[in-house]
């Protein structure tokens, strides 16, 4: 029982970060969908600078267990399922304002983010 | 004149002395400076205070009662300034350390460009120290030709002329033990204290590339990246408030600040025009790092190399051996 209670618990807090973002981009008229998400997550985007085409896995890695790499600066970056992953809406909102201006050119859409929060929340363990 | 001996304590003494000075000269070059250099000059201060200690119980010959009956008056002056050659070389060695590392007992106390000035003069020091073993060795010569006798094996089994009393080893001994007291304050390597910095330099700064230390840029580089719009192709959208304080702490703290050594040698490198906004471009990083095989991996990438990158230091002999970045 007591141990449910802390899984069900360790589980809670995580979830309810990503919850609330999911409610606001909903409000927002999004329909989270994890598949969308992971296709979103993949897709190439031209470079402005004429370099490599850009996609979430640039840095992030193809694969959302592993631990990627900063394509310009080589810095680790932790797997998209770790464990202190997606745990604070504004560190979350900050990274998609950093992230999809470099990798689309553009901020990305309520919808969009959506998606891809759908898709890693559904990716990781949770 | 010829009735004098050398007792053990001074002979090990003398020979100890010579032994730490030459070997504290030999690893006192840029490159190989560090714990050695500071053990070793650490050891020739205790020597020295050794000498002072032996002149009061010591043997007869060897009292400072005695010093001028025993030598002739340019022997004399030359072992004062021996002696007063080596404190001068700890007491500006201490300052350096302290001024240009943020290590030992001035850590704090001494200015980085103070650190740099003193530098000179510890260097003017060693090699007046090189100067005089010359002439000691010279003198050592001309007396041993005058006196027929070989100088250098009486100062290592003690005789030159007539014996003289038995060596009291154990008075020796009790004073070799305080003249090695200060290693034990030397000996344990205190790692510089960290950079003290805002919480938000760290989240803000340290998830793409090392969180770098301010003073490696000046005031108004950082001015104008914590302004700008576009990071190197990044966008960080900072709000308001936290950029505000990163730059209030980041211009405080900037290379013109002067408060390590490198922030001094970057400022006085940097063209007062000049508003460089990459720390790996400055003509003075390049120059450090000229004959560093640097690799395939970004240059930005300090810490692979300097371990105390996260704190600020970054020292070279922790950045040895060149192929730190293969472990
Ligand atoms: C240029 C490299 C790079 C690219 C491309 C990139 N990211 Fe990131 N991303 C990072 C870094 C660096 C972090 C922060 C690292 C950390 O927290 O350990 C991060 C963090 C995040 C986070 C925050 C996770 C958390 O812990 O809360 C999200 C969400 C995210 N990225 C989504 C995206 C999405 C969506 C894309 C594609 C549109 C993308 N990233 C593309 C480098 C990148
Ligand atoms: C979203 C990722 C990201 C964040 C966050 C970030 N930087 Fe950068 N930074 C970069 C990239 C990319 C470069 C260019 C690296 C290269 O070209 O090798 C860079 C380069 C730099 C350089 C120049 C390094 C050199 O010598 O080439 C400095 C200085 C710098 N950043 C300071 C900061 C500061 C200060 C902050 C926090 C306010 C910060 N960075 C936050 C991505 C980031
Ligand atoms: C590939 C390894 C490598 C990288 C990366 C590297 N360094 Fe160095 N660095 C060295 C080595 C090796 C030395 C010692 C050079 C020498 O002995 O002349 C050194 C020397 C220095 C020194 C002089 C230290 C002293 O005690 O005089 C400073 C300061 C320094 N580096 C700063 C940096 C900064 C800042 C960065 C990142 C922007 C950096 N280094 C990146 C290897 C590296």
């Amino acid at each position: 029982m007591i141990v449910t209670w802390f899984l069900v618990a360790a589980q809670a807090a995580p979830t309810s970060a990503t919850d609330s973002l999911l409610a606001h981009y909903t409000s927002q008229g999004a329909t989270p969908d994890a598949a969308r998400g992971a296709t979103f997550w993949a897709t190439e985007h031209a470079a402005p600078d004429g370099g490599a085409a850009r996609s979430c896995t640039t840095c992030h890695g193809s694969s959302l267990d592993t631990a990627g790499k900063h394509a310009t600066t080589g810095e680790p970056i932790e797997p998209m399922t770790a464990a202190e992953r997606l745990t604070d809406p504004a560190k979350i909102e900050k990274w998609f304002g950093r992230n999809c201006r470099w990798t689309l050119g553009r901020e990305c859409s309520a919808s969009e983010k959506a998606d891809v929060l759908a898709y890693l929340v559904a990716g990781g363990a949770r | 004149m010829s009735t004098r001996t050398w007792d053990l304590p001074l002979r090990l003494f003398h020979w100890g002395l010579a032994a730490s000075a030459v070997a504290a000269f030999l690893t006192g070059d840029e490159l190989t400076r560090g714990r050695a250099h500071v053990v070793l000059g650490t050891l020739a201060v205790g020597l020295v205070a050794f000498r002072f200690g032996w002149g009061v119980v010591g043997e007869p010959t060897s009292r400072w009662r005695a010093f001028t009956r025993v030598h002739t008056l340019p022997a004399a002056l030359s072992a004062v300034t021996a002696l007063a050659l080596v404190l001068g070389l700890a007491l500006t060695g201490v300052l350096v350390l302290g001024g240009e590392e943020g290590r030992g007992p001035a850590a704090g106390l001494v200015s980085a460009p103070m650190g740099i000035a003193v530098h000179s003069v510890h260097r003017a020091l060693a090699w007046a120290g090189v100067a005089w073993l010359a002439v000691h060795l010279a003198g050592v010569a001309k007396q041993s030709w005058a006196e027929r006798r070989n100088l250098v094996r009486a100062m290592v089994d003690g005789r030159k002329g007539v014996t003289g009393p038995a060596v009291r080893l154990r008075t020796g001994v009790a004073v070799a033990l305080v003249a090695a007291a200060p290693l034990v304050v030397a000996l344990p390597d205190r790692a510089p204290a960290p950079l003290q910095r805002p919480v938000a330099w760290d989240r803000e700064c340290g998830d793409c590339h090392l969180a770098f230390p301010p003073d490696l840029l000046p005031a108004r580089s950082w001015d104008a990246m914590l302004a700008s719009e576009d990071h190197f192709g990044e966008f960080l959208g900072l709000d308001p408030a936290t950029a505000d304080e990163l730059r209030a702490w980041a211009t405080a703290h900037g290379a013109d600040a002067g408060e390590t050594e490198h922030a001094v040698r970057i400022a006085a490198t940097v063209d007062a025009n000049a508003l460089p906004q990459r720390i790996t471009t400055l003509p003075w990083w390049e120059g450090i790092h000229a004959a560093v095989p640097l690799g395939d991996e970004p240059r930005t990438r300090c810490a692979d190399c300097h371990p105390d990158a996260e704190r600020g230091s970054f020292d070279a002999r922790a950045a040895h051996p060149e192929d730190r970045r293969e472990t």
